[in-house]
């Protein structure tokens, strides 16, 4: 037997009362699990973005498109190395329930200014000679059992097709990928010029217009030069780096950091409060137990220790298997929720999530271990 | 014999609101290596308090106490803490066995306060077990005994790491006549056969039959001393 064999057994003695406490941490760390999967995949994708492209989206907000024309000023601006334009297609394959994340581009610029993205050179050519042509992600073409070659229908749920429907006919040419993981590849590019000429309304505007200077050092020159020249115009401008413009797309839907630490934060005062009570009740329980142990000899600061490795144990128990399920969850939610591909049980979700495993049995079993140590014999006889 | 116990004007009072109520005034005693005391006396009579002070479980407000020649009314509470898995065996009178623990690891439980692991520490638990019977109970949890049966696994346990003292409160007071018999027969076994010295609290005058002499008191002060 050792002191290890006897906070165990401690722990045990009570099973009901064990269950339902580590339920409740249980539930309490899958939660903080998911949400800090969420959090952090979040924070890596916005960062994986760049710091050198520019992003030139209308001054109004981002679903308000630009003059086409716009494209050729801003080519023709100071330091201005390379221009491609996008537009949000609002695409689904089959059902509208799954949306599919689809831009219509400028291929050659587009691909230039990505060229994180990895595409054989033959997908890359038949790409940009093919107008009808479409490449897409390795990942989003296994997952929708896509072949290159494959003729799709893909639907948009904004821009009805002049031929009437909602369906454009795109060829799949290619795939593309990125070295890193980061770097979110489930998506579909096409011709802008295709979709342009095809849709019955919104014609020669742009989504946004991506940009890349001369020099990094320049950037801060053309953004304010680009916003300039559209200057009381009907068409103002908004420029700014795309991770700038990422992080002000995401604060549109909120400070999702403040309301997932909101959640976390309840979630876990409330299994603070439950864990801190039955740790204090399980050592009242013990109150004579643990005179006996004073009174065989064991030290105050040794029956500290074995208090608070009992609620470390619970918090480390109940958390880790929170963390397991949570890692199965979130694997599971990354590959079936194309939006949430971005989400990982990354080592740096462990160490938070692990870290706050330790603090919370810390904070638990601190209170009742400075009781459990502070008990004198004469008095826990007396009320035993 | 040797003193192995000497109290010089050991006083104790506690203050309880605006009062003080003293339980001992200058009370001096000497136990010798190898006596088995018994300690008698009305309720509130300071049995408990005085058996607390042996064990160094209370302090004195003054006076020494002194142990085989350590001032234990000086030792700070981490040396009491050595000094009682050293030296004292606790027998209660309801017995105080953990319920998560069964027969063996109870008594099991001293020895990891010492250096002895593996083969000696299940040798020195299979012996103390035996010695009080129960060598076939080893696997049994204290809900599985009877009362006698959890006051020999208790004393098992204060003899398991061979402390030269055993301080018994009440070790009879929750069992029938047969089986306080039993019990107290092997507490008096243990200190005629294995020198153990032995104070015993009790309100029982059959219990006291079994020590060697009976100490009666008093309000605090020793009234009568009778020889066995």
């Amino acid at each position: 037997m050792t002191d290890f064999s006897l906070v165990l057994r401690n722990l045990t003695r009570k099973p009901l009362r064990l269950g339902l406490t580590l339920f409740a941490i249980f539930m309490a760390f899958l939660i903080l699990t998911v949400l800090i999967a969420f959090q952090l995949g979040f924070d890596r994708a916005v960062e994986a973005t760049s710091e050198e492209r520019l992003v030139t989206i209308s001054k109004i907000n981002f679903t308000v498109n630009l003059p086409i024309g716009h494209v050729s000023k801003i080519r023709a601006t100071e330091h201005v190395e390379q221009v491609a334009y996008a537009d949000w297609f609002g695409g689904y394959f089959k059902e509208p329930s799954e949306p599919l994340v689809m831009f219509a581009v400028s291929p050659e610029a587009y691909l230039e200014l990505y060229d994180e993205l990895i595409m054989d050179d033959d997908a890359r050519a038949a790409f940009l000679q093919n107008k009808q042509a479409m490449v897409m992600g390795e990942g989003l073409m296994r997952e929708y059992g896509f072949k290159v070659g494959d003729r799709v229908p893909m639907r948009s749920n904004i821009f009805q097709h002049r031929d009437g429907g909602n369906t454009w006919e795109l060829d799949l040419v290619g795939t593309f990928r990125a070295d890193d993981p980061a770097v979110d590849t489930r998506y579909i590019i096409f011709h802008h010029d295709n979709f342009n000429e095809s849709r019955t309304f919104g014609r020669d505007t742009v989504g946004w217009v991506i940009i890349k200077a001369d020099n990094p050092a320049n950037n801060d020159a053309v953004m304010a030069a680009i916003d300039a020249q559209f200057a009381n115009s009907p068409n103002e401008t908004s420029t700014s780096t795309e991770k700038a413009f990422q992080r002000a797309f995401v604060a549109q839907i909120g400070n999702i950091g403040l309301i997932i630490m909101s959640v976390v934060g309840a979630a876990l005062f409330v299994i603070l409060m439950i864990v801190g009570n039955a740790m204090m009740m399980a050592i009242r329980e013990r109150t004579g137990e643990i005179a006996v142990f004073k009174a065989l000899g064991f030290r105050s600061g040794r029956i500290f220790a074995m208090v608070l490795g009992e609620s470390l144990m619970l918090s480390l128990i109940g958390g880790l298997a929170g963390l397991a399920v949570g890692a199965v969850l979130v694997g599971v939610a990354a590959s079936a929720i194309p939006p949430l591909a971005f989400m990982v049980v990354s080592t740096e979700v462990m160490v938070v999530t692990l870290a706050v495993m330790l603090a919370l049995g810390v904070v638990t079993g601190f209170f009742p271990a400075r009781t459990a140590m502070n008990t004198t014999i004469i008095t826990a006889f007396q009320k035993h | 014999m040797a003193a192995l116990f000497t109290l010089n004007d050991v006083s104790k009072s506690f203050v309880r609101g605006s009062d003080t109520i003293t339980i001992f005034d200058k009370l001096n005693m000497q136990i010798e290596a190898g006596d088995f005391v018994a300690i008698m006396g009305p309720s509130g009579s300071g049995k408990t308090t005085l058996l607390n002070m042996l064990g160094g479980v209370d302090g004195p407000t003054s006076g020494e106490i002194d142990f085989d020649g350590t001032r234990i009314d000086q030792l700070s509470e981490n040396q009491l803490s050595r000094w009682r898995a050293d030296n004292v065996g606790f027998i209660f009178q309801f017995y105080n066995l953990m319920p998560m623990l069964n027969a063996a690891r109870n008594v099991e439980l001293p020895l990891l306060l010492t250096s002895i692991k593996g083969k000696d520490r299940k040798a020195r638990v299979d012996a103390a077990l035996a010695l009080v019977g129960l060598a076939d109970r080893a696997k049994h949890s204290p809900n599985e005994l009877s009362g006698g049966q959890q006051q020999r696994v208790a004393i098992a346990r204060a003899i398991v790491s061979d402390p030269k003292l055993l301080l018994c409160d009440e070790p009879t007071g929750d069992l029938d006549r047969a089986t306080a018999d039993e019990i107290l027969g092997i507490l008096q076994s243990l200190n005629e056969k294995f020198g153990k010295t032995i104070v015993m609290v009790t309100h029982d005058p059959q219990a006291a039959k079994y020590a060697k002499r009976t100490l009666h008191l008093d309000k605090g002060a020793f009234v009568e001393e009778v020889a066995a």
